[in-house]
């Protein structure tokens, strides 16, 4: 140290023979620039090295007053602000940190030690699978029942011109129209499933060749449609139920697949406040939002 | 909440700021033992130092998922080390992307040793100056504009990472989710204006660090080769 403070404020006389020896004058600001940079590099590495790490831990959740994280699935990412006002108001906690995302991918980070306090997901197997690693405080309660929504670009925009039904989609296809239909990945999406399920019913499954487009999740499925990827989409009601987007939509027949049922779980590492939104998200108060957003109680 | 929000700039340029700061005297040392080495395994390290390069940010992901992961041995390791699973948090962000911007410290580091003729160093020893005397009175002043180059790539390569981020970070807000997760998610939100504030930040900013390297390297004359 005492060696760097030495060769940091050295002589000029020192500097000038250096000069001399390579040969290559060097402008002095910027000699004085890089040196003060790094000694500052050197010094910040030195004393913050060790605490960077343990600074940043300060984000586990436990029981303090810091906003919850919440993993949601995708499908409750319209009807969210709308709740989170009203609890806000009815509470006056602070608002909760999200992550959407599949109901699968979700439960797969949770396992992973990912730190959230409450999990919505829209399948119950999602749930069992943290359930059984021990990461729940609660048993899953029932949240409410989800639908399906077939959707597609504006009469006005599509190439067969009138509101497209699971029954049209049939016709369309089989006389030989090439339509891309986007579908959240039925391999972690609950709402997926219920999609491909959909599809089987009406003698879609398999789809012909290029038509099928797995999105990562069920918000991704509406936003290929609407960049015009897909020319149909199928997704949660939710999601579409009090749209101002330039689309048309028609239900599905609940009957034609099993019922996508939206559970709510408190997890390992909730606190306070978690615990706090958990209960009021069972309220009638919550599941009158939910009603309004295409979700019935289940 | 449908606001622009500042806090996956917080996180990015936290990240930013540690990844370089951790990753450059590790980057300048490697890069100047490449440079000057005559091991016969060089083409090996350096196929190896390039890798994440060329890797989709997938393929380091999943690795990186399967070896964090706290249901490993190695994951149990690294949660011991770091007193909690490094998946799913900042720590964890951080050491990923070390590993990812290996490439950008190494290759920039390498090549300035490399544009440095051995006599400069030479002349220094004969003129009685330690190695250690060499390379801060000689050599850095040689590759200063080499370091800013690799400094700025690394920073702003970090804020722009998105797969392995997506992967091993997983999205969570304040912790996270970065500024280019943010625009994804603004766009899955159909928040297009949004994302596209965000974008457009991430534009501007990149525009500026490139522009202070060539500027600098314009400056101090031999600089442009290394950006």
């Amino acid at each position: 140290m005492i060696k760097l403070f030495r060769l940091f404020s050295n002589s000029s006389d020192e500097d000038t023979a250096l000069d001399a020896t390579r040969g290559l004058p060097k402008a002095k600001p910027v000699r004085i620039l890089y040196r003060a940079c790094l000694l500052f590099v050197t010094m910040t590495a030195i004393t913050l090295g060790g605490s960077a790490f343990s600074a940043s831990t300060e984000t586990k959740p436990a029981a303090t007053n810091k906003p919850p994280h919440i993993a949601l699935a995708s499908s409750f990412r319209s009807l969210w602000p709308t709740l989170m006002h009203a609890y806000i108001k009815s509470s006056g906690s602070s608002l909760p940190l999200t992550s959407f995302a599949s109901s699968g991918l979700l439960s797969t980070q949770i396992l992973r030690g990912a730190p959230f306090e409450l999990f919505i997901s829209a399948d119950l197997s999602s749930i069992t699978r943290i359930k059984n690693a021990g990461k729940t405080l609660t048993p899953p309660y029932t949240l409410a029942r989800g639908t399906l929504s077939l959707v597609s670009l504006p009469t006005h925009q599509s190439s067969w011109g009138t509101v497209a039904t699971m029954e049209s989609l049939r016709e369309l296809i089989k006389s030989g129209n090439s339509l891309k239909i986007a579908i959240p990945n039925p391999r972690h999406a609950p709402y997926g499933i219920a999609a491909q399920q959909a599809l089987q019913a009406a003698g879609l499954w398999p789809l012909p060749k290029g038509s099928l487009l797995n999105a990562e999740n069920a918000s991704q499925a509406l936003q290929y449609v609407l960049s015009g990827a897909a020319d149909i989409a199928i997704v949660p009601t939710t999601l579409v139920t009090r749209h101002t987007l330039d689309i048309t939509v028609s239900s599905i027949d609940p009957a034609s697949y099993e019922p996508v049922i939206h559970h709510l779980v408190l997890l390992a590492q909730a606190g306070e406040q978690a615990q706090q939104l958990y209960a009021w998200m069972k309220s009638s108060s919550a599941l009158k939002i939910m009603q309004q957003f295409g979700l019935s109680a289940p | 909440m449908n606001s622009l929000s500042l806090s996956p700039f917080i996180v990015s340029f936290k990240l930013a700021f540690w990844t370089t700061l951790l990753l450059l005297p590790v980057g300048m040392w490697f890069g100047r033992w490449l440079a000057y080495t005559q091991c016969r395994a060089k083409p090996w390290i350096e196929s190896l130092v390039l890798l994440p390069l060329v890797l989709p940010p997938t393929v380091i992901g999943y690795y990186l998922l399967a070896i964090f992961s706290p249901d490993t041995v190695t994951g149990q390791w690294a949660t011991q080390l770091f007193g909690q699973p490094l998946v799913f948090t900042f720590q964890g962000l951080v050491v990923a992307s070390l590993i990812v911007n290996i490439p950008f410290i190494v290759q920039p580091m390498q090549l300035a040793y490399g544009g440095m003729p051995i006599e400069i160093r030479e002349a220094a020893w004969v003129s009685g100056l330690s190695a250690m005397e060499t390379w801060w009175h000689v050599e850095l002043p040689q590759i200063w504009p080499g370091i800013l180059a690799a400094a700025t790539l690394v920073f702003s390569h970090t804020l722009g990472e998105f797969g392995v981020v997506l992967l091993v970070g997983g999205n969570i807000e304040g912790i996270t989710r970065t500024v280019s997760i943010a625009i994804y998610d603004h766009v899955q939100a159909f928040e297009m204006q949004l994302a596209g504030w965000f974008s457009l930040s991430l534009v501007l900013f990149s525009l500026l660090a490139l522009l202070l390297v060539r500027l600098t390297g314009h400056r101090s004359g031999n600089a442009q080769k290394y950006a």
